[in-house]
């Protein structure tokens, strides 16, 4: 792949079979295959998204590379290093923000600190500063359930940033917020991203949210997943939501996944149905 | 309430001089105790009434709270009055087995009396916390290895599934036997009735920690004991509140058998004493210490968990 930078995220042949739901001893192959053959290399700084129909396996691959699941084949490593479990290279994003509900917003957000039993007053300056760049500076002291769903969201990312991982895997995180809060929330995303230059993986299942935040778009087949195309998505691409390359990829990746008949979004098609 | 505030706060009073008049005016038919302690006690209720209000002239906080209490207030004086009448004013209710409300608090006047029931009172405090402190401490630790360890889970759960059921008190021949002191044996048994609420409630809330919430964690770098200690006990806590509220009330329970069989002192072995000989009076102000003593304690731990689960607040009442 991209030869200059080195790779921070390197998944090589990685195959993960589910047992079948029930203990019938069977082989192997008799479960889910979830991930068929996965080859995929990010590099450092990149931000690479995953999108593909629901069940395919692209949370599966982020779990995996997190650790918080195994391979069944292949292997993944994170900034050269073999993932054998839980490892801290990484910052985690779930679709539900899934805040500690008996710690305050300060005390989530300094919840990876305080288990790594850093200098804690040397780290209390940054856990503020970073709560404030989220936009909470008012609620630090705020707990959970006085927030909402977007306000939560945006404390599991400074929850997961805090440490500040070279590489950061978003599952969905925005897929339970509401459209605005979610365009605004795109936003904050890519500024701290690109600020700490941190390679991020994120999955989602809207794709015009992967064409506005990624340098390239990886589109999975249904279970069992594969990479099916790569959209690489230039430095000089126009990041906005109406521009014509935008609309014109996000059509791509439609008729990728079979979203769209082939005919419908050319001109050729649309001048032969004329004549 | 929608009754009208002057008449709200006035009824503690009319209640307590209602009382006071019964108690004065109203032939006995059963000859009254000589002690004037019923009369003082009424009175204070009364003085303590018009304090409150003095103050809540001034505060805001504390008119609102007088409003509120007013009617439980007036209705436990018209309480004691009806016990009153019940028994020594009408002998409705036979003596010595339901001596009336003079009586009784006179029991509380005699210089003597109170200082039994005090000491008896701290006798009961002492083996209730040795008691109830290591058997819900011993409880809490074998819930936690339990509700995490899934070869503790395996081979504990069936040992608690057939033991826990037993009352504690059945283990009273045991105990005598194992323990060489009254003493020892009854901590025991308390420990016992406060062991088995704490182990399942604890193993509970901790296997029922959210997966997502431990994953997370994960991520975030937890070792397995910060993964117990940060995560797993601190999603248990309301659950571990149920269990030291059951393993309390157990241990009340125990406590009082376990003095009215073997212990030689506190507040059960009163009743006992009182009851052998027929001094029915002092069964009630003992019943009446523990009513304080007991609701004290109980309130304390709801203090405890209110604070500590403050983050819960508005998630679930009791």
């Amino acid at each position: 792949m991209v030869a200059s930078p080195p790779a921070a995220v390197v998944v090589s042949e990685v195959r993960k079979v589910f047992p079948p739901a029930d203990n019938v001893i069977t082989d192997s192959t008799a479960g889910t295959v979830a991930l068929g053959g996965i080859n995929l290399s990010v590099s450092a700084g990149e931000f690479v998204s995953l999108v593909g129909p629901s069940g395919c396996g692209k949370s599966t691959l982020l779990r995996i590379i997190a650790g918080l699941d195994t391979v069944s084949a292949g292997a993944v490593t994170v900034n050269g290093l073999a993932v054998n479990g839980v490892h801290t290279d990484i910052g985690f994003v779930f679709q539900d923000p899934n805040l500690f509900p008996w710690l305050t917003v300060r005390q989530n957000v300094a919840f990876g600190p305080a288990m790594r039993g850093g200098a804690r007053h040397a780290r209390a300056a940054d856990i503020d500063e970073l709560i404030r760049r989220v936009g909470l500076g008012a609620f630090a002291d705020a707990l959970p359930h006085h927030l909402s769903g977007g306000m939560a969201q945006r404390v599991a990312l400074a929850r997961a940033l805090v440490n500040r991982p070279p590489v950061l895997l978003l599952d969905e995180p925005l897929g339970a917020l509401d459209a605005f809060t979610r365009m605004a929330m795109q936003d904050e995303l890519r500024d701290l991203t690109r600020r700490h230059d941190t390679t991020t993986l994120l999955v989602t299942h809207d794709i015009d949210e992967a064409l506005y935040l990624s340098d390239r778009v990886i589109i999975f087949s249904p279970r069992p997943g594969r990479i099916q195309e790569e959209m690489v998505i230039g430095s000089g691409f126009t990041r906005a939501r109406n521009a014509p390359g935008f609309v014109e990829r996000r059509l791509r990746i439609l008729e990728t996944l079979h979203f769209a008949p082939h005919e419908a979004g050319l001109p050729e098609a649309a001048d032969n149905w004329k004549i | 309430m929608n009754a009208n505030p002057v008449i709200l706060n006035a009824a503690p009073l009319l209640a307590a001089g209602g009382a006071l008049a019964v108690h004065r005016y109203w032939p006995d038919a059963v000859p009254l105790s000589l002690s004037p302690a019923f009369p003082w006690l009424l009175g204070a209720a009364a003085a303590a009434w018009l304090v409150w209000l003095a103050a809540a002239i001034f505060s805001a906080r504390l008119r609102r709270r007088a409003a509120d209490l007013a009617p439980l207030f007036a209705a436990a004086l018209v309480g004691v009055s009806v016990w009153q009448i019940l028994t020594g004013k009408t002998g409705l209710l036979p003596m010595p087995f339901f001596p009336g409300p003079d009586r009784v608090f006179a029991v509380f006047g005699a210089t003597g009396e109170i200082g039994l029931l005090v000491v008896g009172t701290l006798h009961s405090l002492r083996l209730l916390a040795v008691g109830f402190l290591c058997g819900s401490g011993a409880g809490f630790l074998l819930g936690v290895w339990i509700g995490w360890n899934r070869r503790a889970h395996y081979w504990g759960m069936p040992v608690l599934k057939f033991f826990g059921p037993i009352p504690a008190t059945a283990w009273i021949p045991l105990a005598l036997v194992l323990f060489p002191t009254t003493f020892g044996a009854s901590a025991f048994i308390i420990g016992l009735a406060s062991l088995f609420p704490m182990i399942v409630l604890t193993a509970s809330g901790i296997a029922s920690a959210r997966h997502s919430h431990l994953e997370v964690a994960r991520t975030l770098g937890a070792s397995q004991r910060q993964l117990i200690c940060h995560v797993a006990i601190p999603s248990a806590l309301p659950s571990i509140f149920v269990g030291l509220f059951m393993a309390l009330s157990a241990s009340f329970l125990t406590l009082i058998v376990a003095e009215m069989i073997g212990v030689k002192a506190g507040l059960g072995f009163y009743i006992t004493w009182a009851q052998n000989f027929a001094e029915y009076y002092k069964v009630f102000a003992a019943l009446l210490v523990m009513g304080v003593f007991f609701s004290g304690l109980m309130s304390a731990l709801f203090a405890v968990r209110a604070r500590v689960l403050r983050w819960q607040q508005g998630v679930i009442k009791w």
